[in-house]
């Protein structure tokens, strides 16, 4: 099969599968905190998450673009589990020469500005990771410079008990755990620069994400200016209210290619750090026009779209947790300025315009 | 819930190999000819006019890069075209000798001219000595532009040309002016009919007159371009008359989708960094890295749109899509070099000219080549709200 054709099947079949995520009774259970493990149970039977992995693994041998855009789709599904986590910790593990375990996994890296640390064989810091005790956990600490990364993979009901007794939620209604101090063996040695480029991974993803979330969130809001009528006419009718579409347009644009863009540049790089400037960028970008986009789209849907019951609510809450997840606008935008910065004068341009 | 409608091409473009020679070797020429001081000023760009360098860049094979060979083109993709654009732009050089020629007259006039036209004024465009200007906008015409009061009435051998156009940049050292005028009455059930475009010779001509109107930089961009009674040959309307509407239209797909929509004031950033060098501020590092990651996300969306021209698409919207939010960005980033300056205590006398002088420019983004709102009622007819 041509590779067109097989992401084609692909994201067709993720679009069915994840519309599913979308019945309200599973959103309802989702927001009271439980995980949809009949979800996962379904997209793991059609192989989904493990499709990063090698044939001989159980996986598709599924190369990153193509994992991306299942992202992309995921997103704009507001898919409630940690399939791109999952992808991540399958790539990384596979990288090390583990076999991954069955069932969902999550990250915990640490705070971008604080990572968990490796030191002598162990790892130690705080972290946050989502669904504790329904997933495995997959802890990655950085090394002092040059020293190698680690990481240690947890059971779910280990992770639970090293995280707070009652989790927080985030905007997305799923459950957040903390952990003040972890302090654990590092089982799994990393090459230097493992835990930079896993987080550039994650960031990548949930641009990717954001794009498709921000993608249906535009199609709702023309959706509902063509079908609302006020004054006689739909709403989309009134100039003030194509302006305010079509700003919110270009900024949806955006993201997508920035995220798009950013990851072919990782494809394309031999090396992750090739694609620092890039990832880092995208993220920015989305974290960034996350927040425009959400308030346009509510400003134009006004009171329906502020409702638990209207659909636009399960998109703008994910762009609001997203935007933080994996480093906010503010520290991608601090490595994007360091690495400008750094470049200088008449290193700038060719910075810009490497990829 | 199905999956959700792409209401947005802008396919992945990525530039081809080959366009790094093209790059390399136009940084090389650019680089060289600053240093020899063919040229200075780098806040110019488009706007500034050098036409020993205009010419120097035909000479080598950097203009006319999508043309036929047959008219003096080189026949390589659009993709190309983007990247010299982007890096006469980068480099600040000096433009305006060659610039809108080489953009939108240059393919306007071979996809709608005669044969003979092409032959007549598309090689010395190819060769960077001839400068187009742009005759639309008028007094009482201009986001409505199908207003239009310019007439043109039949005489023997050609056409009288009677009317006032305004705002028309370069047309005081342009050689030529490709004037949208009216070669038939209003029709108000058909706003967009009866209009034709005629290419002027400003120099060759009687009855011109071109008065200078100084910017609010007090520079001498735009002028006032009164015709009386001003003969044009035959030969020298372009396409068929009565379809001046559709032809303008379609120019406007070209002016509107290049990087300069996001890349003419790159120097005030380039400055800024230089300026800078290092900053322990987060406030610094934040905000020059939000310029940074949507200039490149634009650039991206750019080269899209590119590929798409290439691909012998009109991506209209998407264009004027790349110019919104380019345009707007652009408008922001001198103040926010003012803001991190200031935070940063620069007191450099030159950095804060470039900063004065940037500001000064900035108003005239949204407006040139379409305002922020008229962009904004395509993008939403697109979008089919309209
Ligand atoms: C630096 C510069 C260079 C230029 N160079 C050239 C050139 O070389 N050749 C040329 O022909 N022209 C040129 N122009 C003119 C330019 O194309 C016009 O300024 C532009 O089309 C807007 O027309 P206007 O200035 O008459 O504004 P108006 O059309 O009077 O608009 C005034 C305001 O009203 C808004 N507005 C108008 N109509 C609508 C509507 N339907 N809905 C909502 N808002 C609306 C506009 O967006 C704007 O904010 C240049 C302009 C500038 C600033």
């Amino acid at each position: 099969m041509s590779s067109d054709r097989l992401r084609t099947l692909l994201l067709e079949t993720s679009s069915r599968l994840f519309a599913q995520a979308g019945e309200p009774e599973l959103q309802e259970s989702v927001d009271a905190g439980s995980f949809p493990a009949e979800v996962w149970a379904e997209i793991e039977d059609n192989g989904l998450p493990t499709a990063l992995l090698p044939a001989e693994r159980g996986g598709a041998d599924l190369p990153w673009p193509d994992a991306l855009a299942i992202l992309r789709m995921a997103g704009a599904y507001a898919l409630p589990l940690p399939l791109a986590e999952t992808f991540v910790a399958h790539d990384l593990l596979h990288g090390a020469g583990v076999e991954p375990p069955e069932g969902p996994i999550c990250l915990a890296l640490g705070a971008p500005r604080s990572p968990i640390r490796h030191r002598g064989g162990s790892l130690s810091g705080s972290f946050s990771c989502l669904w504790p005790g329904s997933a495995h956990l997959l802890l990655v600490g950085r090394g002092e410079d040059g020293d190698s990364d680690g990481a240690t993979l947890l059971e779910a009901q280990e992770a639970i008990s090293r995280t707070s007794p009652t989790p927080a939620q985030n905007a997305a209604g799923e459950p957040v755990g903390h952990c003040a101090s972890v302090q654990t063996e590092a089982v799994h040695e990393l090459p230097p620069g493992t835990w930079r480029s896993t987080l550039e991974l994650c960031a990548l993803s949930r641009a990717m994400m954001i794009a498709g979330a921000m993608e249906r969130i535009l199609d709702l809001t023309i959706e509902h200016v063509q079908g609302r009528e006020q004054f006689g006419r739909p709403i989309g009718r009134f100039q003030a209210v194509q302006q305010q579409v079509a700003e919110m347009t270009g900024h949806v644009a955006l993201v997508g290619v920035a995220a798009e863009a950013a990851g072919a540049a990782r494809a394309a790089a031999t090396d992750p750090r090739d694609a620092s400037f890039e990832c880092a960028s995208a993220k920015a970008c989305a974290s960034e026009l996350a927040g425009p986009v959400a308030r346009t789209a509510h400003q134009l849907h006004a009171a329906i779209g502020f409702t638990r019951e209207h659909v636009l609510q399960r998109f703008t809450r994910r762009l609001w947790t997203w935007r933080d997840d994996f480093g906010d606008e503010s520290f991608w935008q601090q490595q994007v300025g360091a690495a400008g910065l750094a470049a200088g004068s008449d290193g700038l341009w060719p910075l810009l315009s490497r990829s | 819930m199905r999956a959700p409608q792409s209401h947005l091409r802008f396919a992945p473009a990525r530039l081809p190999e080959e366009t790094a020679e093209l790059r390399a070797d136009l940084r090389a020429l650019l680089e060289r000819e600053h240093r020899a001081g063919t040229w200075e000023d780098r806040g110019k760009s488009w706007n500034g006019h050098c036409p020993e360098l205009s010419r120097k860049l035909g000479e080598a094979g950097f203009l006319g890069l999508t043309f036929p060979k047959q008219y003096g083109g080189h026949e390589r993709t659009q993709l190309d075209r983007y990247v010299v654009t982007e890096e006469l732009l980068a480099a600040g050089a000096p433009t305006a000798a060659h610039w809108v020629a080489d953009r939108q007259s240059g393919p306007l006039i071979l996809r709608f001219g005669s044969d003979e036209q092409k032959e007549r004024f598309v090689p010395p465009i190819a060769r960077g000595e001839s400068c187009f200007c742009i005759g639309m906008s008028e007094p009482d015409s201009g986001s409505d532009l199908a207003s239009l009061a310019c007439r043109a009435t039949r005489v023997d051998g050609g056409w009288s040309l009677s009317g006032t156009k305004i705002w028309t940049s370069n047309a005081h050292f342009a050689d030529y002016c490709i004037v949208c005028c009216r070669t038939e009455a209003k029709d108000d059930g058909n706003r967009h009919a009866g209009l034709s475009q005629v290419i002027v010779d400003l120099k060759g001509s009687t009855g011109i007159t071109v008065r200078p109107i100084l910017n609010l930089g007090g520079l001498h961009e735009f002028n006032e371009v009164v015709f009386d009674d001003c003969f044009v040959p035959d030969d020298c309307l372009l396409g068929e008359p009565g379809d001046g509407w559709h032809q303008v239209t379609s120019e406007l797909a070209y002016e509107r989708s290049g990087p300069e929509r996001f890349l003419t004031n790159f120097h005030v950033l380039r400055a800024l960094v230089g300026v800078l060098s290092q900053s322990d501020r987060e406030s610094t590092r934040r905000l020059v890295g939000s310029l940074l990651s949507r200039l490149w996300a634009l650039r991206q969306a750019s080269i899209s749109v590119a590929g798409m021209l290439q691909a012998g698409e009109l991506p209209n919207v998407e264009a004027s899509l790349v110019k919104d939010v380019g345009t707007a960005l652009q408008q922001e980033l001198p103040e926010i070099a003012r803001a991190v300056a200031l935070d940063e205590q620069i007191d450099d006398v030159a950095f804060w000219e470039v900063v004065h002088h940037a500001t000064m420019l900035a108003p005239a983004y949204t407006i040139q080549g379409g305002t922020t709102e008229i962009l904004r009622g395509i993008i939403a007819r697109g979008l089919r709200l309209r």
